[in-house]
């Protein structure tokens, strides 16, 4: 399988250090430290974000030299599969893209039988169906194509 | 009204035909998704807990203490039929239970857990009921100040406590906190953080970041190959699960003592199951007649870490009702349940909810009841569950994500929310940043910055006010104490060094 060395173990100690100078900034400059009636907005972002740049200081420190974590990138094949779905969602609705995304994973990325793959999907979907949109009436987009048909 | 009668009113409730229904499917549907390898119960919670939204509060938040509870059984079956600890509490019955299972007893070990459970949660329900109360008399002293003494205290424990790096917990603790200003200032309402987004105005859903960080973050995780663990193959009957008259022995005492040495670790804010089977675990390795043995595939081993777990599980009730503060990342995820249902735990809430509060422990016990009930008589069943690989699971999983996600939401911006979570979470995971305190710290910070700057208000300004009550006195010392300890152990450490590396110099 592919593997990538990224050096995260700086990169996101980094992230949160720039996070919390921003928090320490947007909170003094922006929405204020105190003012007549006490402490302002900007208070508690402030104090949360200085001490965040501090330890995150410390933790880019700690993790200088360290081996870095190895990722695999069939990892992310799920984000984009799911980035896939609510793409699709929008176009056919929101079962229908998720029943397609079941079927299509279990067949053509796992390759399982026409059987295992066709069952699977059927009984997922109906059992979510049934819980969200029958039972716990969550309002699904019925995507564009059905949206249109029903004019 | 004594606490006795309080419960018998409590019992009232919780067994109303509705609510005993919710918790009973909240036990079924717990175990079921606590027993799929790589989910465990923060993340079972995380994703069963929109199923709640259609009961009133009290049924919606008795069966998700069933959930909470049914799941903690349920995260032992990954680990001793693959070896696949679901969770941080599965971690220590993994020692013990996959070696038995291995060993051609898998039915034993899953019984000696289930048993073990029981015996823990009940241990330590009764310790809920007796100590909830006075704990919440005691929270009544507790002002602004000791309050967010408190809560200080509570977030840096567990940033200490899970994973092993103190300072990577306190960024995942400080993050948490960062992400909860996002939205309205909750005191004087100024939008915050928002960067022009409408979405972010409302502030980060706690729903989606909790479904991304705990479920989707595991999906990603589940496509390593690597770690799948490693299957008992054996067909599972009740009559080979049914432990002996030895055997029964054997587990009992390390049981009751772990459960109440867990129950007492889950009371502490911020300590938790996972510390509490870790600590029932290391007792019984001390003190235990079979200590050489463990590891080997004891019952005692399986025993002392799940009677501590459950227990803790329970006794995490305590400082969650009664001050508002959860002592794991599961407990984290009710509070934001409760919270979502308009009910604000502390010290109050036994006071202006009784039949709230009674209701949720008296189903404590029911689901107790319940879930052994059904773990018992789903063992055989059990295999089938797990026999499910992995690959199939994480798109059946994904859907759950996603669907969770939207309906919390009702909008597409709320599975946007549950996919940007997810790779954070998958992303601090592989770097060794603990997420668990992240969630307790996000759903903390409005009531610590509340408190905070009641407190500095109070004070004008001047923070030595936390050092002039007694309390928050005491508070504050711990938590220097908490935060100095590595620096202090790296000095004596470096000190022994130089001592020890003089003569041979």
């Amino acid at each position: 399988m592919k593997t990538s060395n990224i050096s995260t173990r700086v990169i996101l100690p980094a992230i949160t250090l720039v996070l919390g100078l921003l928090w320490l900034i947007y909170g003094l400059v922006e929405y204020g430290w105190w003012g007549d009636n006490g402490p302002q907005s900007g208070f508690f972002p402030a104090i949360v974000g200085t001490l965040l740049s501090v330890i995150s200081g410390f933790a880019i420190a700690g993790n200088w030299n360290k081996e870095n974590p190895s990722y695999i990138w069939a990892s992310f094949h799920p984000l984009l599969a799911a980035i896939a779905v609510v793409l699709a969602a929008l176009i056919i609705g929101f079962f229908l893209a998720l029943a397609l995304f079941i079927f299509l994973w279990i067949k053509v990325y796992e390759k399982y039988s026409w059987s295992k793959a066709v069952i699977t999907t059927v009984v997922t979907i109906a059992i979510f169906y049934g819980i969200f949109s029958l039972w716990l009436r969550v309002p699904f987009p019925e995507g564009v194509i059905f949206d249109w048909v029903k004019g | 009204m004594d606490t006795f009668e309080l419960l018998l009113q409590g019992f009232q409730t919780a067994l109303s035909i509705n609510n005993f229904l919710a918790a009973a499917l909240g036990a079924v549907l717990g175990i079921i998704v606590g027993a799929m390898p790589g989910i465990g119960s923060l993340a079972g919670v995380a994703l069963l807990l929109p199923l709640t939204f259609k009961f009133n509060p009290v049924t919606g938040i008795i069966m998700l203490a069933a959930i909470y509870y049914a799941n903690m059984y349920g995260g032992a079956y990954s680990s001793i039929l693959i070896n696949i600890p679901g969770d941080g509490p599965a971690v220590m019955t993994a020692m013990d239970g996959h070696p038995l299972a291995k060993k051609g007893q898998p039915g034993k070990a899953l019984f000696t857990s289930n048993i073990s459970s029981f015996i823990g949660g009940t241990i330590g329900i009764i310790l809920l009921t007796l100590i909830g109360p006075a704990l919440a008399r005691f929270g009544l002293k507790f002002g602004p100040v000791e309050m967010a003494a408190l809560l200080m205290v509570a977030m840096t424990s567990l940033a200490w406590l899970v994973g092993g790096n103190p300072i990577r917990g306190l960024v995942s603790t400080l993050l948490g906190i960062l992400l909860a200003t996002i939205g309205f200032d909750i005191v004087v309402g100024t939008p915050r953080f928002h960067f022009g987004s409408l979405h972010l105005l409302g502030g980060v859903s706690f729903i989606p970041l909790v479904i991304g960080m705990f479920g989707f973050s595991r999906v990603m995780e589940m496509m390593d190959r690597s770690n799948q663990g490693d299957p008992v193959e054996q067909k599972l009957t009740i009559r080979e699960s049914v432990l002996s008259k030895e055997e029964w022995k054997r587990i009992l005492p390390p049981s009751i003592r772990s459960s109440f040495l867990g129950t007492i670790i889950g009371i502490l804010p911020g300590a938790g199951a996972t510390t509490g089977s870790f600590l029932g675990y290391i007792m019984e390795k001390k003190i235990g007649k079979r200590r050489d043995q463990l590891g080997e595939g004891m019952v005692e081993g399986i025993a002392a870490a799940e009677a501590a777990n459950n227990g803790a599980a329970a006794g995490a009730f305590a400082p969650l009702l009664s001050l508002g503060i959860p002592g794991s990342g599961t407990g984290a995820v009710l509070l934001g349940g409760l919270l979502m249902y308009g009910l604000s735990p502390g010290p109050l809430l036994f006071q202006n909810e009784p039949e709230f509060a009674w209701g949720l422990i008296a189903s404590l016990y029911v689901a107790n009841i319940f879930t052994l009930i059904v773990a018992l008589s789903i063992i055989p069943f059990l295999i089938r569950i797990l026999k499910v690989p992995t690959q199939m699971m994480v798109p059946i999983i994904t859907t759950v994500c996603i669907l969770g996600s939207y309906s919390a939401s009702n909008s597409l911006y709320g599975v946007v929310l549950m996919l940007v979570s997810g790779v954070i979470g998958y992303m601090l995971n592989k770097n060794g940043y603990p997420i668990a305190p992240l969630l307790l710290s996000f759903v903390l910070a409005p009531k610590l910055e509340t408190d905070i700057r009641r407190a500095f208000l109070i004070s004008d300004g001047d923070p030595m006010i936390f050092l002039q009550k007694p309390i928050s006195a005491v508070l504050i010392s711990f938590l220097f104490l908490t935060l100095l300890s590595p620096i202090i152990r790296s000095i004596i450490g470096k000190i022994r060094e130089r001592r020890e590396g003089r003569p041979s110099a």
